[in-house]
């Protein structure tokens, strides 16, 4: 069985939309979730790290990251 | 001794000058930028910022860093993440430095691990790139993410005011370069950068593998780093995503499979190449 994973159209997608909505203000992560499950990220900010990380608490790139301890803090 | 700060104070007046005819990337348009001429990457003489923002998704000992992302870049990358922005040098909020710069002291202040000047390309913005260096608390960890495009011009001017070069080596060959990218003589200038940077700062190499693009891209980089470059960081990052135009190009329509992520890994321990998270 063949799986289609998803091809987002230049400019047209969620993130697209969001990106030029929110980047003023407000921090934003774009993600891509692939029909497998996979969840790709990118400009991963602190708060959805931690999300992505309960959602899968064994994926050890986010968790290095989720758990990433403050500076000052170490 | 200067401080940072006022080093880079010192060369805005010379940055801004060398927009009159502009030189700053290696296209070398020489057009007058000042008097609103356009070159390849179509951008004025001041930037746009798309986002400034605390993020967890760089390498992992830059991160918390704080991201300022300035609008437009010199390369055409049918696979970029941020096309919208990156191709477009008006896309975004005018830049405010002194904005910047308490954000930034805020970020520092509340964990953040370094401040982080990226795109579409920062220099392709050089004298704006200045003005935030200007704006940065004097200890802050200052990290230049390029894609290594830039001349020996833009180099002298940055000289010494970024702690670490978070480098691009995209394509391994000149063709999947000018295919990709549109850009010529590639492999020749980045390899420039890599070397001058290498010498000049801490520098981390990162290289996106891209689908179908193993032997032609990543073999040939992971070969000339082990070669070159043996003691540097090189950030492996597997999760490409077919956004903006990469289905121009059947291969970039998917993203990588783990048997295909597998092998570049493989090969990099291979090699010996210092990966870093």
């Amino acid at each position: 069985m063949s799986r289609r994973r998803p091809r987002p159209k230049p400019g047209t997608g969620a993130s697209q939309k969001r990106r030029k909505q929110g980047r003023g203000g407000r921090a934003s992560t774009d993600i891509l979730i692939l029909s497998d499950g996979t969840v790709l990220a990118h400009n991963l900010t602190p708060g959805m790290a931690k999300v992505l990380h309960k959602l899968n608490p064994n994926d050890a790139t986010i968790r290095a990251r989720a758990e990433r301890k403050p500076k000052e803090a170490q | 001794m200067r401080s940072r700060p006022a080093l880079a104070q010192s060369r805005l007046a010379a940055a801004r000058a060398a927009l009159a005819d502009c030189r700053l990337c290696a296209h070398q348009c020489g057009v007058n930028r000042l008097a609103g001429e356009l070159g390849r990457c179509h951008a004025g003489p001041s930037a746009r910022v798309f986002s400034a923002q605390v993020e967890v998704g760089d390498e992992l000992e830059l991160v918390p860093t704080f991201a300022i992302a300035l609008s437009g870049c010199d390369l055409r990358c049918d696979f970029c993440l941020t096309g919208a922005e990156s191709w477009n040098p008006r896309a975004g909020q005018p830049l405010r430095p002194e904005v910047l710069g308490r954000r930034a002291a805020a970020a520092l202040a509340d964990g953040a691990r370094s401040v982080m000047l990226l795109g579409g390309e920062p220099t392709v913005h050089l004298p704006s790139a200045l003005e935030i260096v200007a704006t940065m608390p004097a200890g802050a960890k200052l990290v230049w993410k390029t894609n290594a495009h830039g001349t020996a011009q833009a180099r002298e001017l940055l000289e010494g005011l970024f702690d670490v070069w978070l480098a691009d080596y995209k394509f391994g060959n000149d063709i999947c370069a000018e295919r990709l990218a549109r850009v010529g003589n590639y492999s020749a200038i980045v390899r420039e950068n890599l070397l001058w940077a290498s010498r000049h700062s801490e520098l981390i190499v990162r290289h996106l593998l891209m689908p179908g693009h193993l032997e032609c891209c990543w073999r040939p980089v992971a070969e000339w780093l082990a070669l070159e470059l043996p003691d540097t960081k090189v950030s492996l990052r597997p999760a490409f995503w077919p956004a903006w135009h990469a289905d121009r190009h059947t291969e970039l329509r998917r993203t990588v499979p783990a048997q295909e992520s597998e092998r570049a890994f493989d090969l990099a321990r291979a090699l010996g190449l210092k990966l870093v998270p």
